[in-house]
């Protein structure tokens, strides 16, 4: 075997080179140090593509020339001109079509081709402006949104405080900062008789129950905040203290239907209170 | 009677003649039949009562 590496350009067997490259030490007079296994796995790809072109799964083009197979170069691709995402091209303008007969002199699908624009490419003013109204646009529909949502609560709490003030009549001592929401929904059940201390028209809210030996006094502490749905139902008596919290759709109720009597229908019976109360 | 402080949770449904302590916690859901002790946490249905907060009392006094 020769002893300089360009011999190894040569073709011969795949064997060979490697055993003669793995004995082989590193270029001491050159005074460099150079792996013997990087210099022949360089060597033995190009004796490989020589010798044995086309033959190799993984490689087989390795050893082809491109001449040989006879077909065009392509050329690289140009970058879009907006990017990687570009942008989407514009539809083709409809083209006026005669019912099946040309009766005009003009073609009209080429006439309406040739003056359609093809592939426009915006200017850089072109761009700005476009991006600007689109930073415009945007803080303007930002600005609108959030003055829409200010108004919105402004508005609910103007109505809230509104009503509250005028029902603040109907229940024995109401606190000044207190608010109460107007019921909202259809009752799900028929209403039931005010009460002096708290009275709402609609089933869910707060609700005292009067009459049938009952006196409901339904009492709710500083602080406390109601969510909406819920129910306070108080034929006797029920108290909230202070700096209470109660999510939605949360039922108290000091009072249940009767149902010691199975002849009798639920719907018709009095309303028996809880001697825990 | 629900006692101050108190915070209950989203559907809970507090039954006739059940008193709830001060600074107790009702979770989601929970149907209370029993009542509930100051600085307590109950959960379930029916409600019982899974952790107290140790020493809040002396602090809450």
């Amino acid at each position: 075997m020769p002893n300089s590496p360009s011999a190894y350009l040569e073709p011969c067997p795949v064997a060979d080179l490697h055993l003669d490259v793995g004995s082989r030490q590193p270029l001491a007079g050159i005074g460099l140090q150079v792996k013997s296994a990087t210099i022949g796995f360089a060597v033995l790809n190009r004796s490989e593509r020589a010798a044995l072109s086309g033959t190799d799964i993984e490689n087989r083009l390795a050893g082809l020339d491109v001449a040989q197979l006879e077909e065009q170069p392509v050329a690289a691709l140009a970058p879009p001109p907006h990017g990687v995402a570009g942008r989407r091209p514009r539809p083709r303008p409809r083209v006026q079509r005669s019912g099946g007969h040309n009766t005009s002199f003009f073609n009209t699908r080429n006439a309406g081709l040739e003056d359609a624009p093809r592939n426009p490419v915006p200017t850089g003013a072109e761009r700005q402006s476009e991006v600007f109204y689109t930073e415009v646009v945007g803080r303007a529909r930002a600005a609108i949104g959030r003055a829409t949502v200010r108004t919105g609560r402004f508005l609910a709490r103007a109505r809230a405080k509104t009503f509250s003030l005028a029902a603040s009549g109907a229940f024995a001592s109401f606190g000044v900062r207190s608010v109460i929401e107007p019921p909202s929904g259809s009752p799900a059940r028929p209403t039931s008789p005010s009460g002096t201390t708290s009275s709402s028209a609609r089933a869910r809210g707060l609700q005292t129950l009067d009459g049938q030996g009952h006196s409901g006094v339904l009492e709710v502490g500083d602080g406390t905040s109601i969510s909406g749905q819920c129910v306070l139902s108080a034929a006797c008596s029920v108290r909230l203290g202070r700096k209470v919290l109660l999510a939605r759709n949360v039922y108290i109720s000091d009072h249940i239907h009767a149902y010691d009597d199975p002849t009798r229908a639920v719907l018709i019976r009095a309303l028996p209170v809880s001697n825990r109360s | 009677m629900i006692g101050d402080g108190a915070w209950l949770g989203q559907n809970v449904v507090v039954c006739p003649g059940v008193t709830i302590g001060r600074g107790a916690v009702i979770g989601a859901n929970a149907v209370v039949l029993d009542d509930v002790p100051d600085y307590a946490v109950a959960v379930g249905v029916p409600a019982s009562v899974v952790r107290r907060f140790a020493g809040t009392e002396e602090v809450a006094q």
